[in-house]
């Protein structure tokens, strides 16, 4: 039944909800009426679960409705008053980012903003600093894979196994050889990108779909070699890896003392080994923003943007299509190598069950929920998809459930993400004395 | 010898039921252009549907093949509503859109579903009864090909030819191709797309249902993750034979499932899950179209 | 039969139709010439309801049918033939044609129609197994109007039927075009960049330029028109 506009018709929601709570009742019927009681299979009734169900569904059903209702009329009433305006936004988040971009003193409105997250290891709790080194490397993976899906369009299923090369370099050498972060960080860079190079020459030629579900059986492939060779100790992980050196200081017995003398609002269980590794994952985010912007705008970025549009159109322009996508591709696997490496730092303790099927879904959540192809939307992405978890944790159990619910939920009410990605577009305002106007910024079409 | 037989049979058995999951995602790609993530955890929900049927209508009295035969009709309607609400909720608000968010939205419904059965039964694994009655011609090689193998052959290969001849010979399935070839021409000789689409979903979900039934009757448990594993391979087994291909999709499933019942014979069995993988990427670089792909010439 | 009264639709941000007038009387052919880029298989678009448009209303029989669905519109007997053919290419020239008849259940007329469709292109019946990908340009046009013809329409939008085809072929299937309309009685509205032919067989015509209809008359009198000679007949 689809909605009429106009008038709230009681009888007529009244009579849609209930159909959907009658549909969920006989849908989740069996799962959740009969419970399968695993010491002897008998079945357990349970009605009140289902009443309870079919209840939910019925308000849900009932708010959902009025949801799209009123976005159906506020569309109409914008169409009808402003039907010779452009259509389409970047959506509600985009005004303050657009403003801060339009904005006069918009560096040093940045500068202001990256010292103001810089000193957030001086005040904030331990757990806190966690979680922000945890959305920093997932801003960094997200920028990374960004690069591969959202700019050229190659659809990476199995990222993780960038991810888990960079971090495992550091481990194996940390472990076996005690070298450390510093010098495993190019290194663990260089491994990824050898793998990305290594796995892009055969498979780029495939179309798109083919590409995904190839990346996904190599990240596969990838864990499972982890878990079953000796040389990578398993599943028991490897620990023990050492976290950054700061110039042959122990922070924490002799940087540490100092400091808390002169904050206040200092946390004293805060371990200055993941302060320092905070400040390095943000510089490297940093560094990531600016190079991934410089390069969208590059003569490499630009192609990229065409292979993702039109494969034919480019190869007929020129453009050298494997060089494009083995750059695109091997540059991805780069930026997941050295985010490994700083995981690694910061956990201290790996092994492969960081490294599944589950990893790729989330940084490509990111890209996509973000917004393809454009910077901010996806370090809002990753913001959401990582801190939205640890507002859930308190629901526990349900919070995969929600999870999954919530992923479905964003992309039915923004497919082009939350910031799409902004295309330059010239608009010729065809008044006789008047110069054309100036370029505007329009969305890009999803 | 015996050996060599052994994993030629249950290559056999598997490959059969991943045929059952693969054509489900080959036709919905063909039709859509969707990878339908949750496609397994329909699969999944058929298993646990059958459980639950089978451990009700028994206790009802019914028994052998008429047990069977419920189950199995239990499984598939519910299977077949899954698909058909997943469609609606998850899908359709998005056609049009670029590629991803489709693939997203299935990645969601893929968690929530797993989850969602999770909550509601068990995260540990059930047992399954054996449903298929033993068949009693087979008695004296029951030690190289039991009944429910040989149900599960017969069953997927009566399956495969019911399909066929839908997609060959009726108007449904006639509809069904040319949506696939041209939605927009199928709507200007008067075919209802969402209606098609629908189907397209329902007869999928439906066939994975078997799938769950079967996988439940020959592993003897099931448990609310093999929606994810069975799912992932299946759909590579579709990929293999060239997707959006229906034979393609029996065909790669079988040399799937022959291909990892050889390769835990004779390598080892720890990496039984890669083999779906590794023999993807060779069969790919070879023929990027897949096995039955048609070649990929694109005009312009 | 068919009337569009100020159609106004938009490609996102750019206004493809502003405004547009037409309209077919039952019976008649009726030529839509235009150049390239002015907006006539918008039109179309607009009519058989695969882009709706934005302003303005479609009545078909008198009834609104502005937005309504292509699948609704084909069962009123509102049937188009699309630029480029569009044949489907795995589906059999016979199961193409079945699928012009989809919606109709009477099968002895379905056969009859069959037969007079054969009658009217001889090397289809020839062809009938073969799939339609395999056709000749010539052949595929004369399958994509058989195909809908199959569905009985009472009335048919050609968008450009002479795209890409010989010369003899085009002047087969405008004789043909002219004898489905004086046999059957079916309407047609034509959309043509080959003004020439299409005056020829068309009782009116209308002539639109980016986005409106600049012109309009019966076929003699604009194609006896000087203007009209030198901007699209090529003098």
């Amino acid at each position: 039944m689809s909605f009429k506009p106009g008038r709230f018709d009681w009888k007529r929601e009244l009579a849609a909800s209930s159909l959907a709570a009658v549909w969920l009742a006989l849908l989740a019927g069996p799962l959740a009426l009969f419970k399968i009681n695993t010491s002897d299979y008998s079945l357990g009734l349970r009605w009140p679960l289902l009443l309870k169900m079919a209840g939910g569904a019925f308000v849900l059903s009932a708010v959902w409705r009025r949801f799209l209702a009123r976005r159906a009329s506020a569309r109409r009433a914008a169409q009808r008053g402003e039907a010779d305006k452009p259509q389409g936004g970047r959506g509600p988040a985009r005004t303050w980012v657009d403003m801060v971009m339009g904005a006069r003193y918009r560096l040093q409105i940045i500068g202001l903003f990256i010292l103001g997250l810089m000193s957030i290891p001086f005040w904030a709790s331990p757990y806190v600093v966690h979680i922000f080194i945890t959305a920093l490397i997932y801003i960094a993976l997200g920028l990374g894979l960004n690069i591969v899906v959202g700019v050229s369009g190659l659809l990476n299923l199995g990222y993780v196994a960038f991810y888990a090369i960079g971090a495992y370099t550091y481990a194996l050498l940390n472990f076996h050889f005690g070298l450390g972060f510093w010098l495993c960080l190019p290194l663990g860079a260089l491994t990824a990108t050898a793998l990305g190079l290594l796995l892009g020459f055969p498979v780029l030629r495939l179309r798109g779909d083919y590409l995904a579900i190839v990346t996904l059986g190599f990240g596969e492939i990838v864990r499972l070699v982890l878990v079953n060779t000796e040389l990578t100790q398993g599943p028991r992980g490897i620990g023990n890896i050492s976290p950054p050196a700061f110039f042959g200081l122990d922070l924490n017995s002799q940087v540490k003392p100092h400091l808390l003398k002169v904050l206040p609002l200092m946390s004293p269980d805060l371990d200055m080994n993941k302060a320092l590794i905070f400040f390095i994952i943000l510089a490297l985010v940093i560094l990531t923003i600016v190079a991934v912007f410089r390069l969208e705008n590059s003569r490499l970025g630009r192609a990229w943007l065409a292979l993702r549009e039109d494969e034919v159109a480019c190869q007929a322009m020129g453009i050298n299509r494997t060089r494009a996508k083995l750059t695109a591709f091997a540059l991805g696997a780069t930026w997941a190598g050295l985010a490994g490496v700083v995981f690694a730092s910061q956990v201290t303790f790996i092994n492969p069950t960081s490294f599944g099927f589950m990893q790729s879904v989330m940084i490509l959540s990111i890209v996509v929920l973000g917004g393809m192809g454009s910077i901010p939307g996806v370090i809002l992405g990753a913001l959401v998809l990582i801190l939205l978890p640890e507002y859930l944790r308190s629901y526990d159990d349900y919070r995969m459930l929600l999870f999954g619910a919530l992923m479905v939920l964003m992309m039915v009410l923004r497919p082009g993400g939350l910031i799409q990605s902004v295309r330059q577009v010239y608009i010729h305002r065809p008044a006789a004395s008047t110069p054309a106007a100036p370029p505007r910024q329009e969305p890009r079409g999803t | 010898m015996e050996l060599f037989l052994d994993l030629l049979i249950s290559g056999l058995t598997k490959g059969s039921i991943y045929a059952l999951i693969a054509l489900g995602y080959t036709m919905v790609y063909g039709i859509v252009g969707l990878i339908n993530f949750a496609h397994g955890e329909i699969y999944m929900i058929g298993a646990f549907i059958a459980l639950i049927a089978s451990l009700a209508l028994s206790q009802a009295g019914l028994a052998g093949w008429g047990l069977l035969v419920s189950v199995a009709a239990a499984a598939v309607v519910y299977s077949a509503m899954y698909g058909w609400t997943v469609e609606k909720i998850a899908y359709k608000p998005l056609r049009g859109s670029s590629r991803l968010s489709p693939l997203i939205s299935a990645i969601g419904m893929s968690i929530f579903l797993q989850n969602y059965v999770q909550l509601l039964q068990s995260p540990n694994f059930l047992t399954f009864p054996s449903l298929v009655p033993e068949l009693g011609f087979l008695a004296p090689v029951s030690h190289i090909v039991n009944s429910t193998q040989l149900f599960i052959w017969l069953a997927t290969a009566l399956i495969m030819t019911a399909l066929t001849v839908l997609i060959k010979f009726t108007r449904l399935g006639l509809s069904m191709r040319a949506v696939s070839q041209d939605p927009d021409m199928a709507r200007l000789s008067g075919v209802n797309i969402d209606r098609v689409i629908s189907s397209t979903f329902v007869i999928g979900s439906a066939l994975a249902a078997v799938g769950g039934l079967l996988i439940g009757c020959y592993m003897r448990q099931i448990d609310f993750y093999i929606g994810f594993l069975a799912g992932m391979k299946a759909f590579t087994a579709a990929v293999l034979g060239g997707i959006g291909s229906i034979p393609g999709a029996v065909l790669g499933a079988l040399v799937l499932g022959f291909a990892e019942s050889f390769a835990a014979g004779f390598i080892s069995s720890d990496y039984e899950d890669a083999v779906a993988f590794v023999l993807l990427i060779v069969i790919l670089i070879a023929r990027p179209g897949g096995l039955m792909g048609a070649a990929q010439t694109q005009k312009v | 039969m068919l009337k569009l009264e100020g159609l106004h639709t938009f490609y996102g941000n750019i206004e493809a139709l502003k405004g547009l007038d037409l309209t077919v009387e039952e019976g008649e052919i009726i030529a839509l010439l235009g150049a390239n880029g002015a907006g006539k298989t918008t039109t179309l678009n607009c009519i058989s309801g695969l882009i709706p448009p934005r302003r303005g209303r479609v009545f078909f029989d008198g009834e609104d049918i502005t937005g309504h669905s292509p699948e609704s519109l084909v069962a009123r007997g509102l049937i188009e033939v699309p630029e480029g053919r569009r044949i489907f290419p795995a589906l059999t020239v016979m199961e193409n044609l079945k699928m012009g008849a989809y919606l109709r259940r009477d099968q002895p007329e379905i056969s009859r129609d069959l037969d007079y469709v054969f009658n009217l292109f001889p090397i289809l019946r020839a062809r009938a197994g073969q799939s339609g990908g395999t056709l000749s340009g010539g052949e595929q046009q004369m399958l994509a109007i058989s195909r809908a013809l199959m569905g009985r329409p009472r009335m048919l939008l050609l968008d450009e039927p002479s795209l890409g085809l010989a010369p003899l072929i085009i002047r087969n299937i405008f004789d043909i075009i002219r004898q489905i309309n004086m046999e059957r009685g079916t309407t047609v509205l034509l959309v043509e960049q080959n003004a020439n032919l299409a005056l020829k067989v068309a009782d009116r015509a209308y002539i639109l330029t980016t986005g409106l209809i600049t012109l309009s008359g019966s076929a003699e009198v604009l194609m006896a028109d000087e203007g009209i000679r030198k901007a699209y007949l090529g003098g």
